[in-house]
């Protein structure tokens, strides 16, 4: 097995609405757009709501809509379908969760693509590298729509941009606890986000970046010239630049790791959302070539709760082993204790006072740790990283993770760990990275 | 030693202990003589003071001190502290009875005379002796909320706050930060001739619509469809109704959080005014002057101290400001002592007991049982075992003391020593 290379299959394209019940069951309305409106749909109920374009021209988040096509949007997703020219849509579902805004900052935001799009033309005539682009907020302020949206319009005008996903909580790249990058070559399935086929993706193993910066930065840093060696052999996508997509961690440390990023990727542009005081400190820490611009948010972008992020977290990682539709089917099987070496990325911090003094313990959140497998490892999350032979294992967290496995569940007496896994046994030569992600395969 | 209860001469066991162990007294038990082995079991193990108390007390003994257990009523009462304030301030070093306390005889006859008669029913004593001890603690809260006052400096010393205050030292910092281009700035040309500082990006021309308050430009021309994706009609828009509705609600910060923040609003240098910075026109060149900055500052630094294996505590990047340096070198954790000085009256079992008065008896000093005067020192007794007693606590003591200094009687396995907390005044930032 290729080192990079995904364990999973991607997405299948079944047909839409093979999981949920037909489409024709539930009440239907009709929605007028006039130009320049969107739909805002927040699905809450038990039930699924479906989308179809009647008539006109549609796009959700830059996806142009297919004209008489059935779209479906599952239980806690959330959507607006916007239209430049004025639409008719027709809408499955309890529609009192559905209402037409005619005060969106798409016109602004359509403005910024039109300014990345000038620096790209700029650089394809130079034979020099596209903008690189940070999008930093708070958090719900619609960051990663934003990227989104941007990143289709680019990919619409021909372009290969980059989607580089340094938020560890909520990422669209990969499972939660992981940054990783992903080249974008068509627009984002309105259902199931961009095709993540072939993503780059590192090992963080939590979802805050607090519990340590340190690797977060160094992942950010190895990120970052992954992608210049991209740019390097592919001119299309160093033309195209990237799109940054960062956590909304914007205080303290956080703050740090985004002028860390900032500096990392080099970044040419960035947008701030929705949050002045950011703006202002990117001012002042980040060189006058850099250019600062302050966006204001959507208001279809709403806070969203703990237990909402959480649930979003766990419904990334079902979606990884039994795909966006339920069309996968993952392996469950038992692998040896002696077969397996897991290890944490960064020994537990000490207080500073039992130190000794002048001893600091900077090293010991890049240092591997051994774990022994036992009965707390049930229901964590872990990382395949691939190791060719030998026992290196400097450098090791800096490797990308070719898949993910859950620990269903843990047998002292037999030695056993019975793995949920996308390939079938036996493992790859691999080492286990573990997170403090829990993922309980239930439903 | 010892005190009349009922027409009886009554002991206190630590008393009694010490007495036997000098051979003075005998002890029976059912008309059996104890032996002092039987005498530590009974007296000391089973009643309320513990073998380690003892052995602090009768050390002291031994030193010639009079000894007595801990008595909030031998504290200053509210009214002669008023009276007093300014001698025992001014005395403090010395532990003597101050003049104006022995020249105001009628006053202090008149409250050791109550406390003399309440000693017939130790439970109505207990009750003087607590609302007497609540008096002087309020009094000691108004004085210290006096201190607080914005403007005047703070006089009682205790109150280390380890947050970012800005010191004088954060100024030297500061200047030596802004310092180093000057400095480096000519190696810096030589860098910067060869390197055209152009910036590649001519934002003039590139035009973002931002909704940042600084920013002139309000209406955005329509942009050139050729730039558009397919199906996409774009048009002039008008800003500024945006800008209103940039969120205005406050961010949510902790109050450390909030220090830094504005600690760096103050201080921070603006990168973009560097002038060295100015110069460069992209990221290479501003990470080549950066590299060169912590170089050229990393030189400075004598090789004596730093090439070996053994470092400084502090390096100069972690020293620019007194909280960084005091969080390094922290053995008792900071506690907010201001927030709420009604805190420290409601007494928690957490906070040690001061267990002793101690008293000088030279002859200057004219101690007399029914007329103890101020004490030398209060001593609280700890184990060698037990952590550090946190500032919450100390501040406590301090309190429950009033003027008298606390001495803390530290017991190892029989070797006792003695520490305690000096008052100074921390130094205060001059600037506004």
């Amino acid at each position: 097995m290729a080192a990079d290379e995904p364990l999973p299959p991607g997405p299948s394209a079944l047909e839409a609405g093979g999981l949920w019940p037909s489409a024709s069951s539930g009440p239907s309305t009709k929605f007028e757009l006039d130009r320049e409106t969107e739909l805002r749909l927040e699905v809450e109920g038990p039930a699924p709501v479906r989308v179809e374009l009647v008539s006109g021209f549609a796009e959700v988040f830059g996806t142009e809509l297919t004209r008489n096509k059935k779209y479906t949007f599952p239980p806690g997703s959330r959507a607006a379908v916007f239209t430049w020219h004025g639409c008719t849509v027709q809408l499955w579902g309890s529609a009192d969760v559905a209402y037409v805004s005619r005060d969106t900052p798409m016109l602004l935001y359509l403005n910024t693509h039109v300014g990345l799009e000038q620096m790209r033309t700029q650089a394809e005539s130079e034979g020099e590298r596209g903008p690189r682009v940070l999008v930093a907020g708070p958090s719900d302020v619609g960051k990663s729509t934003l990227c989104r949206l941007l990143l289709n319009y680019a990919v619409r005008r021909g372009r290969r941009p980059t989607l580089v996903e340094l938020d560890v909580g909520q990422g669209s790249v990969s499972v939660p606890g992981t940054v990783g990058a992903l080249c974008v070559e068509r627009p984002a399935d309105v259902e199931e986000g961009f095709s993540t086929q072939a993503p780059l993706v590192y090992h963080f193993g939590s979802t805050t970046p607090g519990t340590n910066i340190k690797l977060y930065n160094k992942l950010t840093s190895r990120l970052a010239h992954v992608f210049n060696l991209r740019c390097e052999a592919n001119r299309r996508a160093s033309v195209s630049g990237c799109l940054i997509n960062s956590c909304g961690w914007v205080k303290g440390s956080g703050y740090q790791a985004l002028i860390h990023a900032a500096s990392a990727f080099e970044v040419d542009v960035v947008l701030v959302l929705d949050q002045e005081r950011l703006y202002n400190d990117l001012l002042r820490d980040l060189p006058h070539f850099v250019r600062i611009v302050l966006l204001p948010k959507s208001g279809g972008a709403s806070e969203r709760s703990k237990e909402c992020r959480r649930e979003s977290r766990d419904q990334r990682v079902r979606e990884y082993f039994y795909g966006p539709r339920g069309s996968l089917y993952p392996h469950a099987f038992e692998v040896k204790f002696s077969e397996v070496r897991v290890y944490k990325v960064g020994a537990p911090s000490i207080p500073d006072s039992c130190l000794p003094l002048g001893m600091s313990q900077e090293d010991n959140q890049l240092k591997l740790v051994p774990v022994t497998p036992g009965r707390d490892m049930a229901h964590h999350l872990l990382s395949v990283v691939p190791v060719d032979g030998g026992g290196a294992e400097e450098g090791l967290e800096e490797r990308s993770v070719a898949g993910f496995i859950v620990i269903t569940g843990v047998d002292g007496e037999r030695q056993t760990l019975t793995v949920l896994s996308p390939a079938p046994r036996p493992l790859p030569k691999c080492v286990l990275l573990i997170m403090d992600i829990r993922f309980m395969d239930l439903k | 030693m010892g005190f009349t209860e009922r027409g009886k001469q009554c002991l206190l066991p630590e008393e009694a202990v010490y007495l036997l162990e000098c051979g003075s007294i005998q002890i029976f038990h059912k008309d059996m003589p104890l032996s002092v082995q039987e005498v530590y079991e009974r007296l000391l193990l089973h009643q309320t003071l513990r073998v380690l108390q003892y052995q602090v007390y009768s050390h002291l003994k031994r030193l010639g001190f009079i000894v007595t257990r801990f008595n909030s009523s031998s504290s200053q009462s509210a009214y002669e502290r008023r009276l007093n304030i300014r001698s025992s301030i001014g005395s403090a070093g010395k532990r003597k009875r101050s003049p104006s306390l022995r020249s105001e005889p009628g006053l202090s006859r008149g409250r050791d005379g109550d406390v003399c008669g309440d000693e017939r029913s130790s439970e109505d004593k207990s009750v003087t002796s607590c609302t007497e001890a609540k008096e002087s603690n309020r009094e000691g809260r108004t004085f210290r909320d006096m201190s607080d006052r914005p403007g005047k400096c703070p006089d009682h010393d205790l109150k280390i706050k380890l947050s970012d205050q800005p010191t004088i030292s954060d100024h030297n910092g500061d200047s030596r930060k802004e310092n180093p281009p000057e400095s480096t700035d000519p190696s810096e040309d030589v860098t910067m001739e060869n390197l055209p500082g152009a910036f590649r990006w001519d934002f003039s021309k590139i035009s973002f619509p931002d909704c940042a308050p600084d920013r002139p430009c309000n209406v955005f021309p329509a942009p050139q469809p050729a730039l558009l994706p397919e199906n996409v009609a774009g048009r002039e828009v008008d800003i500024s109704p945006w800008r209103q509705r940039l969120s205005l609600k406050p961010e949510k910060m902790s109050r450390k959080e909030r220090d830094r923040y504005d600690w760096e609003r103050r201080f921070k240098s603006n990168v973009r005014a560097d002038a060295a910075v100015q110069r460069c026109g992209n990221w290479t060149e501003y990470k080549k002057l950066l590299r060169g900055r912590e170089e050229s500052s990393r030189k400075a630094r004598p090789p004596h101290l730093w090439a070996s294996a053994i470092t400084p505590l502090v390096t100069p990047e972690h020293g620019k400001t007194t909280a960084s340096v005091l969080d390094q070198i922290t053995v008792m954790t900071s506690s907010q002592l201001l927030d709420g000085s009604e805190r420290l009256l409601d007494v928690t079992a957490d906070v040690p007991q001061i267990h002793f008065d101690v008293y000088q008896a030279d002859g200057t000093s004219d101690f007399r049982k029914s007329r103890p005067g101020l004490p030398y020192a209060r001593v609280c007794v700890r184990s060698f075992s037990e952590a550090v007693p946190s500032l919450r606590s100390l501040k406590c003591l301090a309190l429950r003391s009033v003027d008298v200094p606390v001495v803390f009687a530290l017991v190892d396995c029989g070797e006792v020593a003695f520490y305690s907390f000096k008052d100074f005044r921390l130094p205060v930032d001059v600037y506004p």
